[in-house]
């Protein structure tokens, strides 16, 4: 195995750290599980809150959070020293351990999503088993474990199913992503993470990454489709999104400023960050062009009443923007973390290299993984029903 | 199914309603069961007077700890190279169970600097990355004070690395060891993260996280670790806080003694004489 | 319940059981014998064998070397230290004798001001005068008793290959004013002027030779930086008392 290369410093650091262990895979894990908490939000503003203003984006949202939690171990697979032996967290689960729990409610996480997804599409698939031939309907046979039963009573445990999975699906996919934010925020080695705000400011960056992601899945598709949009649904997602935008904002400047507030030992060296290698990446990129553009730009949508072709464009640009900059938070949490050192004397620079398992290119390779399938699970259980305000299930 | 959903309580569905509860119940008692029962087998054997882990090493005589004297440190780095040896850790400057740290203070400045085996120039004094010693660039200096401070994985009695570890491949032997079991890391380094010591890092070769053993392997055999071992100025000291005799005990009695960073909780097994305000 | 629910329900059920019972299959037996850890792992590092073995293992085979040691200053400098850990030996051959002498005792004795104070420490180009061009410590200084007038230095071939042969410096009576003028020359020469090793032997010399070869170090008409300096400070009385003493010496070079 190649070793990683040693990470250039200044001032002080202890000699192990020049490894830097979490990489660039390790930033995108919490990406992806956020979007999968996201995209899981918004399908539960329809499934569990009732909402038919998300109809529309319901089923297709839920298979994107399924497409995403499949790859969710990807990253973490390819980082570990050990994959082979990764099921010890299941074998054996340290329970003092966050990352032992993440393996059960991973787990319990998946089959949520399978059980879900399988309840929401159980009738489209009764009907595609009984309008296929060969191998795809032995596909569709197996997948409604052989049953075509599609009768009121059916479809009524179907749907009690579906709203207890809904439900317990929302502190369980939140669960899933707060989590993440436990393992840094619970650790006091380093000043950066240790923050109680952590779990919190995760989840909400996580909601309005799903969300951003919706909104931009769904005008794709929508577009590739050649249907119409459902502008009240869209809306709907715009509103969900600025609310939690402006909410998530706020809460990481609260986590900011009450780091710099406290001004513990060694607060000198996370300023001299900030100020220094930090700046562009959070103040410009993150805070700047990621949440306050758009937030402005909904805002003035809003005010103005914008509509048609410009509020789709000004919101899928909007949300893009958002999707950058919650991949940048977790690049200055998860890196971030590490350039500042133990010692607090010194500072680091990670560089990911191009190549190897945890390069650029792998890391490229895990993000488009989920949308490959995604493509592919729309292909087999087309979420699109209801995506036009004719049809219907 | 035909019947009248007023029926509730009739019937096949009755039958599969109970047929599901007993047959989960089975299984999940059975599981417990079996899981139990395979435990209560292997603490069966262990509790009892068989001396472990190894015939004439019982780990339940002895309470290690270590001393560290930093006003004595000559930062000849014997100990560094000693521990690689002994250990088969990698010889670069960039994964070190044990190290030495320089602070020195100049003339007219309030803040040390501090330097060790991964600063370029030490590398260069040394001519390769696998050999350790301190350049002598304040040979001209004003230096008003300085020294040197060993440091090493402190087998903290709270260790927040064992803590961590989803697997349970890091742990505290009865003895008050923190040891790693190569054959169980999955490597995931969550370890690293947490240790506040900068003690741990990832060894290449095994693809496990490693660290500083207290040469587990040698003090269960009467011997001292390859550190304490090398040291020509008895600035490392070991023993057994269960010997009021041992050099350790008297080093803490003797002294006023500090931990590193005793704001985490960790409680360190590591005690230092000589430390100053700037070490961290 | 609708069929499709039953059978979803056995599916996980099956699933459920068969991944507690592969947990169980796998799960390794020393496991949360002591804890939640392999209760094998302790064994498995307790057993691994000392690279290092100390100072009383070599006593057993070098046990003049190691008396000498023991009786000198540098007995808290383990053997191992200098000479690398002795693993195997003599089994897997004979350990390096260090060939660059300044490069390894300066690690613990160059001067740097961040040493303490109370540490021995020489300026390498200035000790033991000033001198520029490598001057091995092995010339003055036998590193297992370096401290100069103690023990003999090792021998040429001593320093390079053979096992040790103790030697004894013979005892010579000596006025205070000797003693002070030959604690230059010892080291070197020896203390009865005989070892011829490293320098050139003293003892019984034709006087007016050593007194002229004085004479030219100290003006500088031979040159030798060492010598150059010992003798700048000497008046001529010293030199034909220094000539006379070591012309009176018994016996010439050894070996």
């Amino acid at each position: 195995m190649i070793m990683l290369e040693s990470a250039p410093f200044t001032g002080y650091v202890y000699p192990n750290e020049t490894i830097i262990p979490w990489t660039l895979l390790i930033a995108i894990y919490p990406y992806l599980t956020g979007l999968v908490a996201g995209a899981f939000t918004v399908s539960s503003l329809h499934h569990a809150f009732g909402m038919e203003r998300f109809k529309p984006v319901a089923r297709f949202a839920l298979l994107t959070s399924l497409s995403c939690m499949i790859f969710v171990p990807l990253p973490l697979i390819l980082h570990l020293g050990h994959p082979e032996r990764a099921m010890n967290a299941m074998i054996t689960p340290h329970l003092s351990s966050a990352f032992a729990m993440f393996g059960f409610f991973a787990a319990f996480y998946v089959l949520l999503l399978l059980l879900e997804c399988w309840f929401v599409f159980r009738a489209d698939n009764v009907a595609r088993a009984q309008s296929s031939t060969g191998l795809l309907r032995a596909f569709y046979r197996a997948v409604t474990l052989w049953s075509d039963d599609v009768s009121a009573k059916a479809r009524e445990y179907d749907r009690k199913w579906l709203l207890a999975l809904a439900i317990i699906g929302i502190p369980g996919a939140h669960g899933l992503h707060g989590y993440v934010g436990f393992v840094y925020g619970s650790l006091k080695s380093r000043e950066w993470w240790g923050s109680d705000l952590m779990p919190v400011v995760f989840i909400f960056s996580a909601v309005i990454s799903g969300m951003a992601l919706c909104i931009v899945l769904y005008v794709f598709a929508a577009k590739v489709r050649r249907v119409r949009i459902d502008f009240a649904c869209l809306k709907g997602m715009a509103y969900t999104l600025w609310g939690f935008m402006m909410f998530t904002l706020l809460l990481e400047a609260l986590e900011f400023a009450n780091l710099v507030y406290k001004g513990r030992e060694g607060i000198e060296l996370v300023m001299e960050y900030v100020r220094g290698p930090l700046f562009v990446r959070m103040f410009v990129v993150q805070f700047g062009f990621g949440a306050l553009l758009p937030i402005g730009i909904i805002s003035a949508m809003i005010a103005r009443d914008t509509r048609g072709k410009a509020f789709v464009v000004g919101l899928v640009i909007s949300s893009l923007l958002v999707l950058m900059s919650v991949f940048m938070m977790r690049w200055n949490v998860v890196i971030g973390g590490q350039e500042i050192s133990k010692t607090m004397k010194g500072l680091l620079t990670y560089i990911p290299p191009l190549y190897g398992r945890q390069g650029i290119l792998a890391g490229i390779a895990v993000m488009t993984a989920p949308f490959l399938l995604l493509w592919l699970l729309t292909r087999l259980f087309p979420p699109w029903g209801d995506m036009s305000p004719e049809g219907s299930k | 199914m035909t019947q009248d959903p007023s029926k509730d309580k009739s019937g096949r569905r009755a039958f599969l309603r109970n047929a599901g509860k007993a047959l989960a119940g089975a299984m999940g008692g059975g599981a417990l069961l079996a899981d139990s029962a395979a435990r209560d087998e292997h603490v069966a054997g262990a509790t009892g007077t068989q001396s472990f882990p190894t015939e004439e090493y019982d780990w339940k005589e002895h309470r290690w700890a270590y001393g560290i004297d930093a006003t004595r440190c000559i930062g000849c780095l014997r100990c560094v190279e000693a521990c690689k040896t002994e250990n088969g850790v990698a010889g670069d400057a960039h994964h070190f169970r044990t190290w030495v740290e320089r602070y020195v203070y100049l003339d007219g400045e309030d803040k040390a600097h501090v330097d060790s085996h991964h600063d370029p120039q030490n590398i260069a004094a040394s001519g390769s990355e696998s050999e350790y010693r301190f350049d002598n660039r304040y040979k001209d200096a004003n230096v008003t004070k300085a020294f040197f401070v060993p440091k090493m994985c402190n087998h903290c009695e709270h260790p927040s690395c064992v803590q961590v570890c989803p697997v349970g491949a890091t742990f505290r032997t009865e003895d008050g060891v923190v040891l790693i079991d190569k054959e169980y890391c999955i490597g995931c380094e969550y370890c690293v993260q947490a240790c506040p010591y900068g003690a741990r890092f990832f060894d290449d070769e095994t693809r496990t996280s490693d660290k500083c053993t207290w040469c587990y392997h040698r003090i269960t055999k009467g011997l001292q670790p390859a550190c304490v071992e090398v040291c020509p100025v008895e600035a490392r000291i070991f023993g057994d806080l269960n010997d009021p005799s041992s050099p350790v005990s008297e080093f803490i009695s003797k002294n006023r003694v500090q931990v590193l960073k005793p704001e985490t909780g960790n409680a360190p097994a590591c005690f230092y004489v000589g430390l100053d305000k700037e070490v961290s | 319940m609708p069929v499709h629910i039953v059978r979803l329900l056995l599916l996980l059920a099956t699933f459920l059981i068969l991944a507690v019972a592969a947990r169980n299959y796998v799960l390794d037996p020393s496991y949360y014998r002591f804890g939640d850890y392999r209760s094998d792992a302790v064994i498995e590092i307790a057993a691994d064998p000392p690279q290092f073995r100390g100072p009383a293992y070599c006593q057993a085979c070098h046990a003049e070397r190691h008396t000498e040691w023991t009786a000198g200053v540098h007995r808290n400098v383990k053997c191992e230290v200098c000479h690398g850990a002795a693993r195997e030996h003599p089994a897997d051959g004979p350990l390096p004798k260090p060939d660059d002498t300044i490069k390894l005792c300066t690690v613990c004795h160059e001067a740097m001001p961040t040493r303490p104070a109370t540490h021995p420490q020489i300026v390498v180009a200035e000790h033991p005068v000033p001198h520029d061009g490598p001057l091995q410590c092995l010339t003055c200084h036998n590193p297992h008793s370096p401290k100069v007038g103690g023990q003999p230095r090792l021998t040429a071939d001593q320093a390079t290959n053979a096992p040790v042969a103790a030697e004894t410096a013979a005892a010579v009576q000596l006025s205070p004013r000797m003693v002070e003028l030959t604690t230059p020359c010892t080291p070197c020469h020896g203390a009865d002027g005989r070892n011829s090793a490293m320098s050139a032997a003293l003892a019984g010399g034709e006087r007016d030779m050593l007194a002229r070869k004085l004479q030219e170090y100290r003006s500088g008409a031979l040159q030798h930086s060492i010598m150059n300096a010992v003798t700048s400070p000497l008046t001529d009385e010293d030199i034909a008392d220094l000539a006379e003493h070591y012309a009176s010496l018994p016996g010439g070079p050894t070996q």
